[in-house]
């Protein structure tokens, strides 16, 4: 019976041991790559310039050195159909994380190709073509309960596949606003709606923050098409200086952008991927040998709407 | 010198016709109208000497036991296995069960995954890309509890057969694997039956005559009480919780096989099959809490009541009549009209409500349905136009209804938000196919097949034609030669955006943005039956999969179901490898070990532009079981499995200039986790009564020295910044006991 017990106490010991087990990972790699994060902006008061702005990381191996030197260096080319237009040496690596913004003379058609290059890292390249402008919007807004209901709708180019951002702007002024006048963006509230959704996103594939909330959508949905959208904003017409103005941004934007976007935030929400449950999700990138996204927006304006009150 | 045993006998199942050439033990059996003949020249190797059970030839009675090895490697088809009950019967007892899933894990080219997301990885696919039969009828979901019970009950079974290349003609619908089982009619004489109780389940099974000699029935029914063992532990960690925290939990399963048999004639049988089995879980956490909060100048007592509660059901139903004619001496027909289904439900409740003065409550409830119903019509039949030629036939009509739904409620302070997504897809698959098992020069036997597969959904047609060839060649003595090639295509996609094998995944069909999935093979190997009972197979195989889909996007317990035709990856994928089987048996003892070294890759161009290794690309993988026989009373088993570490993906880039890009991934399946290998012992001991009852009591241990296999991994970084894996293994060393009453 002693015996017994005894087999049995083990058993229990071994089972309720700890589980876990602790193990390296031979297998990573220890270069660092680059991500470039940019696009290459035209708008519609000097469409023949275009605004060029990256971000450009140096990102460390996980399993190789955190730190870059003081003295690394990184050069940033950029090619206008094949032709050097441009060259940015001298970027320090270890301290540099901020914009590279710049100018260039394009015309729609022209690919733009930048690489980054430096001592240990990958060469990193990425390609994009100047889109044309973007279809003309129409939009109209009314005050409806606390929100702003929003109804704005455009035209689809059925020859071909395209993907667009949507910016919602306001500016409170005196006077007619100007057509330079860019205003802050709102942020949409699906809440509501019969399109909500959890994401938050109601009827689009995805927002983003960059100096302001896009929302982008592709056009399988009204591929050639018009597509009119019907969204409220949370606006307090009574909280800036002045009278409340309204207009839309549309842009014309590459795909690659939106499958980046789609792909960040995807990947933002990977608990299971990250401990080896579900499938990862890969950021999508057109950086051949580093990451990130590189594209080109063409952006429109819908004139400036004065918002009034309750329909 | 005859040298080929042909039995052509009406078969029980499949109209079961064997070709076997014996070179060693020379033996010839022929069957024709109703006359057997066996001559036996010689016996020079005990393990392969046919035998003739019963000297009748009728579709009911007449069995031909031969070396079941010799039958395996007379065989034309490669990568075939046949596993009777005494393959699965002893060994692989989780919790006191055999298993039938456990026992084909073990074979080579076959890998098992870790618990969670055990299942079957044939030649590099995917544990949803094997076809299921149970008596004819497919089957979608073929575990409880995560994998750890197969839903075969084996008190019924009789044997499977399972094939891993050189497929048949007369299969079709899935990519890589096809497991066929059988079952057992019920006893047309005499009332007999089963009883065991284990740790955590039990059987019953019941057959006999209902009228003598013509009709018989055959029931068994499968519980587990883990709902019963479970309330007392959860009470007793409900009394220590002192923190307003009550924990809730029940599991359970059940399953049922029955089936009615009746002989018009010993070549006209009619029989009705029935399985229905069911899986239910609910878990809760209630949390009640009560806090003082200070603000706005003045103390406030806060009442916090949170209820998070989740309810699963899954499993299948199957339903089919089975009738099996003999047309002519030489033509026989099986016809088939079967239903099945599985369904999955799963709903998430959470509710929190908060009162400081004033009350508020939040709340989310989702239900995901998820049903797949099938009809089917089939006819096989099989005809003996020649002596060198055994032709199979048939065709088959498959109605499918895909329907998986999801509803979404979402409450704050009295606003509601609605939301449901269903999808709902009738299919329409039709099948003609066509064998020819010829035999030359008594040496060589060849089997051609073609298969038409013809699927309609959504005003989309998808038309795939696959060819079937297996060659086998009789090198010497007891030495055989084979090759074979093989196409299959599948047109039912198991969608699911996690790997565990969970209710939540659904199984949706080929559309038009989503083509079939389809599988090329060539296998090839030697098959050596070597003397005092030796036997050695050394098979290889190439494998290449197209339109296979890998899920991208954030996680979530339930797919996409409005988005899932581009939530998908759509690539390709390609196995090779080398795999060996060793035997050895005496009469006390049986020994078996199989190796394999394999290779499985993907490619989608989308997450990666090369291959890569599939997560469960284990180069190696070594099973050795053993049964001894002691005595009479005694018997010991014992199996040992190793297999190579799985992969996974592990950021190669860290930094942290936002939340968004924290990580980057370059290349999936980076990683290599550490190997899977556990040893599993049992013991059985029997005894008789003197009225003839048997009694045996079976003590087993899984993972028996308690190897902490890896399920899932955490990824943490050192002092240093060098990352380290955590990996979590949830199956200990597991002791199990069973009785087991036969009468």
């Amino acid at each position: 019976m002693r015996k017994i017990c005894h087999i049995f106490t083990f058993l229990c010991l071994m089972a309720f041991t700890s589980c876990e087990v602790e193990f390296d990972f031979k297998e990573l790699d220890g270069a660092p790559l680059f991500l470039l994060d940019g696009n290459i902006k035209t708008e519609p008061d000097s469409p023949s310039t275009s605004n060029f702005q990256m971000y450009l990381y140096a990102v460390p191996s996980a399993a190789g050195e955190r730190e870059f030197s003081e003295e690394a260096r990184c050069t940033l080319k950029v090619y206008k159909n094949s032709e050097l237009i441009d060259t940015k040496p001298d970027i320090t690596i270890a301290s540099f994380y901020g914009l590279i913004a710049e100018e260039y003379p394009v015309n729609v058609g022209d690919e733009i190709r930048v690489t980054a290059e430096s001592d240990g890292f990958p060469a990193a390249s990425a390609t994009t073509v100047i889109l044309p402008p973007p279809p003309a919007a129409e939009a109209s807004c009314s005050m409806e309960g606390g929100n702003l209901k929003i109804r704005v709708s455009f035209e689809d180019n059925a020859d071909s596949d395209d993907a667009y951002a949507l910016c919602f702007r306001k500016i409170f002024s005196k006077s007619a606003p100007l057509e330079w006048q860019v205003g802050t963006s709102l942020d949409l509230s699906f809440e509501n709606s019969s399109a909500s959704s959890i994401l938050d996103i109601g009827p689009f594939d995805v927002s983003w923050e960059d100096s302001g909330r896009y929302y982008g959508i592709f056009d399988d949905g009204f591929n050639g098409s018009r597509k009119e959208f019907e969204v409220t904003a949370p606006f307090d017409p009574a909280s800036g200086d002045g009278d409340p103005y309204f207009r839309v941004e549309l842009q014309r934007i590459s795909h690659e952008r939106l499958r980046y976007e789609i792909a960040c935030r995807d990947k933002g929400s990977n608990a299971l991927g990250f401990i080896g449950l579900a499938p990862v999700t890969f950021a999508y990138t057109n950086v051949a040998g580093g990451s990130g996204c590189f594209s080109s927006v063409n952006s429109g304006f819908t004139g400036w709407v004065k918002v009034s009150g309750e329909d | 010198m005859n040298r080929v045993l042909r039995a052509v006998l009406g078969a029980f199942l499949y109209f079961f016709s064997i070709t076997v050439c014996i070179a060693s033990a020379s033996q010839t059996a022929l069957a024709s109208a109703g006359v057997l003949q066996v001559e036996e020249k010689r016996d020079s190797l005990q393990a392969t000497k046919p035998s003739v059970v019963e000297k009748q030839d009728s579709i009911v009675e007449a069995k031909i036991s031969a070396g079941k090895y010799v039958e395996e490697a007379t065989r034309s088809q490669t990568g075939h296995k046949r596993l009777e009950e005494v393959d699965f019967i002893y060994g692989n007892v989780v919790f006191s069960s055999p298993d039938l899933i456990k026992a084909i894990q073990n074979l080579p080219g076959v890998n098992s995954g870790t618990e969670l997301m055990s299942g079957l990885y044939v030649h590099g696919g995917e544990g949803s890309d094997n076809l299921f039969l149970l008596d004819g009828v497919p089957m979608y979901q073929i575990s409880h509890l995560g994998g750890l019970f197969s839903s075969f009950n084996t008190d019924v079974v009789e044997h499977l057969d399972f094939y891993k290349s050189g497929f048949p003609a007369r299969y079709g619908g899935r990519m890589s694997s096809v497991v066929d089982v059988t079952t057992r009619n019920g006893d047309f004489n005499e009332y007999k039956g089963t009883f065991m109780i284990g740790l955590i389940d039990g059987r019953l099974q019941f057959e006999g005559p209902i009228v003598r000699g013509k009709t018989s029935f055959n029931v068994a029914v499968r519980r587990s009480w883990l709902d019963a063992v479970l309330v007392p532990v959860i009470a007793l960690a409900n009394r220590n919780n002192t923190e307003g925290e009550t924990i809730g939990g029940t599991y359970a399963f059940y399953d049922i096989n029955a089936s009615v048999a009746h002989k018009f004639s010993d070549d006209n049988i009619l029989s009705l099959k029935f399985y229905h089995g069911r899986d239910k879980l609910k878990l809760k956490l209630d949390t009640q809490q009560t806090s003082s909060v200070y603000g706005e100048g003045e103390t406030k007592t806060v009442h916090d009541t949170t209820n998070l509660h989740t309810d699963v059901a899954w499993g299948n139903t199957l339903a089919s009549l089975d009738w099996k004619y003999r047309i002519r001496d030489n033509l026989k027909m099986r016809t088939m009209l079967y239903y099945t289904g599985s369904s999955a439900d799963v709903r998430y409740f959470w509710r929190n409500k908060e009162f400081d003065g004033v009350m508020t409550d939040n709340s989310v409830d989702e239900t995901n349905y998820s049903r797949i119903n099938d009809v089917a019509l089939n006819a096989d039949f099989s005809w003996l136009p020649h002596s060198t030629h055994d032709v199979r036939f048939g065709a088959s009509y498959q109605f499918h209804i895909y329907r998986p739904s999801r509803q979404s409620l979402a409450t704050s302070n009295g606003v509601q938000d609605e939301q449901s997504s269903s999808l709902h897809y009738l299919g329409n698959e039709f099948s003609l196919y066509a064998e020819d098992e010829m035999t030359f020069w008594e040496r060589m036997s060849l089997n051609l097949g073609l298969r038409y597969a013809m699927y309609g959904v959504s005003g989309k047609v998808w038309n795939r034609v696959e060819p079937r060839a297996a060659l086998s060649v009789e090198c010497c003595n007891g030495v055989d030669f084979k090759v074979s090639y093989t196409e299959m295509n599948q047109f039912a996609h198991l969608i699911s955006t996690t790997y565990l094998d969970i209710p939540t995944n659904c199984w949706l069909p080929s559309t038009s943005k989503i083509a079939p999935m389809h599988s090329r093979q060539v296998a090839g190997g030697i098959y050596c039956r070597l003397p005092h009972n030796f036997r050695l197979n050394v098979e290889g195989w190439y494998k290449t999969m197209d339109n296979i889909l890998e899920y991208s996007g954030a996680n979530s317990l339930f797919p996409p179901l409005d988005t899932w035709e581009s939530s998908f990856n759509k690539g390709k994928g390609r196995s090779y490898g080398l795999e060996t089987e060793f035997g050895w048996r005496s009469g006390k003892v049986a020994l078996t070990a199989y190796y394999t070294l394999s290779w499985s890759q993907r490619k989608f161009d989308d997450i990666w532009t090369d291959w890569y290794s599939h997560r469960h690309d284990n180069r190696h993988k070594f099973t050795i079981m053993g049964n001894w026989k002691v005595s009479n009373v005694v018997d010991l088993y014992a199996s040992w499995n190793y297999n190579s570490g799985g992969w996974m993906t592990v950021a190669t880039h860290i930094y942290n200039p936002g939340e968004v890009f924290d990580r980057i991934y370059t290349k999936p399946n980076n990683v290599n986790l550490p190997d899977y290998h556990r040893l599993d012992l049992g013991a059985n001991f029997r005894w008789s009564s003197k009225k003839g009852l048997k009694h045996i009591w079976n003590i087993g241990i899984y993972n028996a020295y308690c190897r902490k296999n890896v399920v899932f991994v955490a990824v943490n970084e050192r002092d240093d910044k060098s990352l380290y894996g955590t990996g979590r293994a949830i199956f200990p060393i597991i002791p199990s006991f069973s009785y087991t009453l036969k009468f």
